[in-house]
């Protein structure tokens, strides 16, 4: 299965490199969305059917935790994961972000090989909460 | 505050940074000043980068670097061929870098503790070259990579 991520910076190198480094690291993608802030982020994932999204923290307008926030106040939205990708890196920080929501966090600087790991478990541990669509139609009598 | 243990942390973040994200071998040189390193005009004034920050002692981050190094630094972290680099894609790394070498600094130096770090903003080489806030409120770190140096200077607030 290939996902559709947003990767949310307000840097365009970053947002470049991530989506570099994700395809390096042999993560299925099926195709990437952009945007500058949580702001635009949350247009896009109104409009777009997204499996993943990758944000920084700090941003002006909205910054990476406004963003979690605002998702887990939207029925639809709230159960997509977020990744924060941060050079934050102080243990009450990375609490903060994981208190709020997020599915992990990934610090700046990362290697493709630490990048795969954590979304393959990621989006693994997503499609067993959900559970694949081989268990999910057991029973079903067609 | 621990000179030493944030000298050793200024030293692993950037080492970190560059050799992981830049995929730069690197060595670190004697330390000079700004002044001593690029003593040249104007044409050949290196791009200078400053970041406030406040936790538990407050101050500076600058990264000072040649603009060769810069467009070369930009290629790699890109992957992308130096003659099609904009202005804007230089910028946006050297902003890039002194902000993940200055997270990776404090949460190597001290995991518990909280820092919050401003905005990267340029400024005019002229204006660091000669400023000397003395030996105990700074920390200067010289590298040299790719037959260029770059430094790295962590100026705290009095």
């Amino acid at each position: 299965m290939a996902y559709n991520v947003l990767v949310v910076d307000d840097s365009l190198a970053m947002r470049a490199v991530i989506k570099k480094t994700v395809k390096a690291s042999g993560f299925k993608v099926g195709q990437f969305f952009d945007a500058l802030n949580g702001k635009e982020a949350l247009n896009i994932l109104r409009q777009e059917w997204l499996d993943l999204v990758l944000t920084d923290y700090n941003m002006p307008d909205m910054n990476g935790l406004q963003l979690i926030n605002e998702m887990k106040k939207d029925e639809i939205l709230k159960v997509i994961p977020v990744v924060m990708i941060t050079t934050e890196a102080s243990r009450q920080r990375v609490e903060e972000f994981m208190r709020s929501g997020a599915a992990d966090y990934i610090k700046k600087p990362f290697t493709p090989e630490e990048i795969k790991n954590k979304l393959n478990r990621i989006m693994g541990e997503k499609e067993n909460e959900q559970g694949s669509p081989d268990e999910s139609s057991e029973g079903l009598d067609f | 505050m621990n000179k030493e243990a944030l000298m050793k942390a200024v030293k692993a973040s950037i080492s970190e940074v560059l050799e992981k994200m830049f995929f730069l071998p690197l060595e670190f040189a004697e330390e000079k000043s700004p002044a001593e390193l690029w003593p040249a005009g104007r044409e050949n004034d290196p791009i200078v980068v400053n970041l406030t920050f406040q936790g538990p002692f407050s101050g500076r981050y600058c990264f000072i670097i040649p603009k060769p190094s810069a467009l070369a630094l930009t290629a790699s972290f890109l992957g992308e061929d130096r003659k099609q680099i904009t202005p804007e894609q230089v910028a946006e790394t050297v902003k890039e870098i002194i902000n993940m070498i200055a997270g990776n600094t404090f949460g190597i130096f001290d995991e518990k503790a909280v820092f919050n770090l401003g905005i990267p903003q340029f400024v005019d080489f002229k204006k660091i070259k000669n400023q000397n806030p003395g030996a105990d409120k700074q920390i200067l770190v010289v590298v040299d990579t790719l037959d260029q140096t770059m430094a790295f200077q962590l100026i705290l607030n009095a």
